[in-house]
């Protein structure tokens, strides 16, 4: 469903120039419930945010469910816009909730976004606020919630679209063990059940465990790609 | 860690202001774009100001030479308490012997001119004027040899030509024979009264149209010879005012010492100048309104200065330069605001920078000192292009002047410039303001630095 | 979610930001309210000056007086005024009428000459055409019609030294071209609100100055006031009326054209409508200075947005939203504050005679400002457009940043 074919990256960091990703090829099924692993400098996050769509390579492609992403000539940001809007879903280390809206808010914000109906979005911001086990919270602002609670919010927030993909970022560098724990469940129940595919990326040996495949990451190229079963 | 020797006096390292001034430089190109941008937002001020005050300057300068050169002189000599009722044009409040306070001048070398000004009516009929008119006039009677010496009446004079001594001409200025249709040779009629109030008819023929850039004198005076005005008026040798030129760039700054020396010298008393200041009102007492007076019984002389007898004058300047400066003060308060905005942004995005800065031991000082060096910098800047800038705008205005005759043209008001205000030359003010602004901006840039500096390094280096 | 929704509440997330903002915005507005409240009261100043005094809303004069008008000639008149003025008055759009006869005089005390200006009216009539004859008059009363008294301002009396029970007398050329002198009784001292009024003028009834000035039935000029019409319209009547019925010869002139006032108004329009705007820039860097660190703080609040698919615009109207929130209530406190100071002084008035007393303009010296709805109006939408306009450009930056530089931050 994801093809990343042969993907480059640079960036500039103030006065240096860093080659982030140097040729790294991944296929991504749907359903999959894939980790990205590797040191700090690996180019893991880059990587993430090129499938993301929320960073261009610099040469080779991307395509998503059949679309071409990056091809020679690259897309326009607005087009990856689009593509971020309706079909992939993100969760941060830091949560990135907006402060001013309630949880039941920031997760309406995704639907809004795609124009839906009122009635619903009511439907389906409900529905995910259950499912992630913040029923009765709705109409906390992140201030008032934990942090585990916050991340939940941020996953109803990723789900409440169906997107092709949830990308997550160290999602659980944030937290104590056990609430990344319980949200890792989470993840990985929703990922059973409904079949959403997730890649995360992370330098945690939790959140390594419980992925079904394993692509670890080493000064821009792919070290070793292997296919476990998950605890 | 090194042991503190006790024996050497506690001496702590300093950066040297050099170093802070290198720092600050390179980072000045570190954001070229912003620093350009707030450079020119001060820039523009400060051109804006110093043409601005090169116009307001140059109405000041040109009004005040209107009135020293067509009105005034340096300074005058008249009888007491005669400049605030000169509106009234009193034939009682006179100089009784001016050929011995002119005796004293010319000894002194002091120019001096001799006037007698009085009020009547300019009657002129038809053929061969297209309308028979008569129009209220101030007029004066001038010595045609040494009132050319303060005033510039006959440096104006466009047709025909200057007064010459007892005739019986008249100059007028271009402004009325326009209104009268009035051309060199017509002859006119005067209608006035004698020193001792008796009914008086002169006839007299135009020599010569003048024009001056002071409205105020074109609008409303003739001029005749003095020896006409004596005689008719029966003045018996006596003068309403004794005007002079000093040697001066500016008006009224010359020193009236010597025309005190010169006086005292000849054994002329002066009464003390001015009294209580200019009493337009007319609240002061008034003379006796009984007609014949005795001339016998001589009013002193009074010294008045330029200040004096400009009074009006400088109020009217006063309403305006508090206008601009109003305005002035608007433009350095947007300019202010121009330049914490942008040292505001600077601040916000080194912050990481700032903390790294005070990890490795740079004391809340320097780093102070470094930002307002910086601001400085773009105030310093902007000071520079501004006064380029400035230096152009003033250099059109004083060449080319703005012209506001359109404007003026149905205003009624007293004004002293023919609708063409020129800018003064100021480099003072120019380079006062250029630093003003880089001391202002470097000022203005310790806020937002304060307020990162209350952080605590870590947070600092938290950021981004 | 909203976009005005979350505009909103962002606003309230650091109020006291906001509330600077809006201070800002509000000081600016205020302050020109005000300050077109001041111009207005100019404009009616001047305009009440020129209907009464100087020029009427119309005026009718001889076309040669006009063109002569500096030399005085007194014998270029309106004839028959009486009658003229009857099929004036008869006019729909006409409201009253008031004949003047002009007498350039001088007088005398001692050796002094003092000159001064009457001017003959139609005590009854003018009583009507006046908005107010009455309250000119701080000593005595107003001069009999046909008698020969007469009411002096009050700076011309202290200049003639006379009082109320004293003559005065007055040379002046008359219609023929001819000197005449003439006395009156001081009956009255008047404060007219034009302080060059106050220095020359007396007020006669016309009939005896029609005498001393061998006017005969005629009229120096027609002062016209409308009937609530506009000056164009009540020109054309006029004008339609006399070229008709005669007499022949006059010029029908609107105070627009004669009065020195209105041209100083004019520029004087102009040149506060540009402090304004520099008012309004002001206020509103304030603002901008508030979007630039607003925006600076939530900057991974943007970039997080822009991850979730906010499209460029839609980030921008979020942040522009909040600027014009804030522009709203900013202009909308400092109109309704001005206003509401402006209201008490247009009745007390602002007393500027410390700043006449040496400058020589026809404004009176005791000014009313004048709340005007529609500029006031004008004024919260020029305060809020700057404002906007203002806001707009780093507003926009918000949309430049890119996501993974926002989310990193």
């Amino acid at each position: 469903m994801i093809n990343v074919t042969d993907i480059h990256k640079e960036y500039i960091d103030g006065e240096t120039s860093v080659r982030a990703l140097r040729g790294v090829s991944l296929h991504i099924a749907k359903g999959e419930f894939l980790s990205i692993a590797g040191p700090s400098g690996s180019g893991k996050t880059t990587l993430l945010n090129v499938i993301g769509c929320i960073d261009t390579a610099d040469s080779g492609g991307l395509s998503i469910d059949g679309d071409r992403i990056n091809g020679a000539h690259g897309v326009s940001s607005r087009a990856l816009i689009e593509i971020r809007r309706a079909k992939i879903g993100f969760v941060f280390q830091s949560f990135n909730l907006i402060p001013v809206l309630t949880a039941y808010e920031n997760v309406a914000m995704a639907l809004s976004l795609l124009g839906l109906a009122e009635s619903e979005i009511r439907e389906r911001t409900t529905k995910i606020l259950t499912e992630v086990g913040l029923a009765g919270m709705e109409d906390r602002r992140p201030a008032k919630l934990s942090g585990g609670q916050q991340q939940r919010v941020a996953v109803a927030r990723a789900l409440v679209k169906d997107p092709l993909i949830v990308l997550a970022d160290e999602p659980t560098a944030n937290l104590d063990s056990e609430t990344g724990e319980a949200i890792l469940k989470l993840m990985k129940s929703i990922n059973q059940r409904i079949g959403t595919t997730f890649v995360f990326s992370t330098h945690d040996q939790m959140v390594m465990d419980y992925a079904d495949r394993l692509c670890r990451l080493h000064d821009g190229l792919i070290e070793s790609d292997e296919v476990r079963r998950s605890a | 860690m090194p042991v503190q020797d006790d024996l050497q006096p506690k001496r702590r390292p300093h950066a040297g202001p050099r170093m802070l001034i290198r720092l600050a430089a390179k980072n000045l190109t570190r954001y070229r774009r912003r620093t350009m941008i707030t450079a020119s937002a001060i820039a523009f001020g400060v051109a804006i100001f110093v043409a601005m005050a090169s116009l307001l300057e140059g109405l000041i300068a040109e009004g005040d030479r209107n009135l020293a050169n067509y009105e005034t002189g340096s300074a005058a000599l008249t009888g007491q308490g005669y400049w605030d009722e000169r509106e009234q044009y009193p034939l009682d409040i006179l100089i009784e012997d001016p050929a011995s306070i002119l005796d004293a001048l010319d000894a002194a070398d002091i120019a001096a001119a001799p006037r007698v000004g009085f009020r009547g009516e300019l009657i002129v009929h038809y053929d061969p004027y297209p309308e028979d008119g008569s129009a209220h006039l101030s007029m004066y009677g001038i010595n045609p040899e040494r009132d050319p010496r303060v005033f510039r009446i006959d440096e104006a004079v466009t047709e025909g030509r200057y007064l010459e001594a007892d005739e019986h001409g008249l100059l007028i200025s271009r402004w009325l024979a326009e209104r009268l249709g009035a051309e060199v040779g017509f002859p006119v009629t005067i209608t006035t009264r004698t020193r001792d109030g008796f009914h008086q008819i002169m006839d007299l023929d135009i020599v010569g149209i003048y024009e001056t850039p002071n409205p105020t004198v074109d609008r409303r005076t003739v001029f005749m010879p003095l020896e006409i005005a004596d005689s008719y008026l029966e003045m018996q040798g006596a003068v309403t005012a004794v005007h002079l030129a000093l040697p001066e760039a500016v008006p009224g700054t010359a020193d009236l010492e010597p025309v005190r020396a010169a006086l005292a010298q000849a054994g002329i008393t002066l009464e003390p100048a001015g009294g209580d200041g200019p009493d337009p009102d007319n609240n002061r007492d008034v003379p006796g309104e009984s007609g014949a007076q005795d001339h016998g019984a001589a009013t002193g002389v009074e010294l008045l200065s330029f200040d004096y007898m400009t009074a009006e004058f400088a109020a009217a300047m006063e309403l305006q330069e508090a206008a601009f400066g109003v305005i002035l003060f608007l433009l350095g308060v947007i300019a202010i605001v121009g330049i914490s905005n942008t040292m505001l942004m600077a601040v916000l995005e080194r912050e990481r920078e700032i903390g790294m800065m005070r990890a490795i031991g740079m004391r809340d000082g320097e780093i102070r000192s470094m930002f307002v060096l910086e601001a400085a910098g773009i105030g310093l800047l902007g000071g520079a292009i501004g006064l380029l800038i400035g230096a152009g705008l003033v250099g059109y205005l004083a060449t080319y002047g703005i012209d506001y005759s359109a404007m003026l043209e149905g205003v009624e008001m007293d004004f002293r410039f023919d609708g063409v205000v020129y800018g003064v030359w100021n480099p003072e003010t120019m380079l006062t303001t250029a630093i003003g602004a880089a001391a202002l901006a470097g000022v203005v840039a310790l806020i937002p630095v304060r307020r990162i500096l209350k952080r605590s390094v870590t947070e600092s280096l938290r950021q981004h | 979610m909203k976009l005005a929704t979350i505009a909103l509440r962002n606003i309230f997330r650091n109020k006291r930001r906001s509330l600077l903002s809006v201070t800002a915005v509000a000081v600016a507005a205020l302050a020109i309210t005000l300050l077109f409240a001041l111009l207005e009261g100019i404009r009616e100043d001047i305009r009440h000056n020129a209907w009464n005094y100087e020029t009427g809303q119309v005026r009718v004069r001889n076309a040669e007086y006009d063109r002569y008008e500096y030399l005085n000639p007194v014998q270029y008149v309106v004839p028959e005024y009486r009658t003229l003025t009857e099929r004036l008055v008869a006019l729909p759009e006409v409201s009253v009428v008031g004949p003047r006869i002009t007498i350039a005089s001088v007088s005398f005390r001692g050796e002094r000459q003092i000159s001064a200006r009457g001017i003959g009216m139609d005590i009854t009539a003018e009583r009507r055409y006046q908005d107010d004859l009455e309250g000119i008059v701080v000593k005595g009363r107003l001069p009999e019609p046909g008698s020969t008294e007469a009411i002096l301002g009050n700076r011309l009396a202290r200049e003639l030294g006379v009082q109320i029970g004293d003559s005065v007398t007055f040379l002046t050329q008359t219609r023929v071209r001819t000197s005449n002198a003439f006395t009156v009784d001081v009956v009255g001292i008047a404060a007219f609100p034009v302080a060059q009024l106050d220095r020359s003028t007396f007020l006669l009834p016309i009939e005896r100055a029609a005498h001393y000035m061998r006017m005969g039935d005629a009229a120096t000029e027609l002062l016209i006031k409308g009937a609530g019409v506009r000056t164009e319209t009540l020109v054309d009547a006029v004008a339609a009326e006399t070229a008709e019925r005669g007499p022949e010869g006059m010029n029908v002139t609107p105070w627009s054209e004669v009065s020195g006032g209105y041209a100083y108004l004019q520029v004087a329009n102009v040149v506060y409508r540009i402090i304004a705007l520099f008012f309004f820039l002001l206020g509103s860097t304030v603002i901008v200075n508030t979007t630039m660190m607003t925006i600076h703080e939530r900057t991974r609040e943007i970039g997080t947005l822009a991850a979730m698919g906010m499209r460029r615009g839609e980030l921008i109207r979020l942040f522009f939203t909040e600027a014009t929130y804030l522009g709203i209530a900013g202009s909308l406190a400092g109109v309704l504050l001005g206003s509401a100071i402006a209201l008490p002084l247009q009745h007390t008035g602002i007393d500027f005679s410390a700043q006449m007393e040496l400058v020589d303009m026809d404004l009176s010296t005791m000014l009313y400002p004048a709340l005007n709805w529609r500029s006031t109006v004008l004024t919260f939408f020029y305060s809020l457009a700057v404002a906007m306009l203002a806001s707009f450009i780093p507003a926009r930056r918000a949309a430049t940043l890119q996501p993974v530089e926002a989310l990193r931050s």
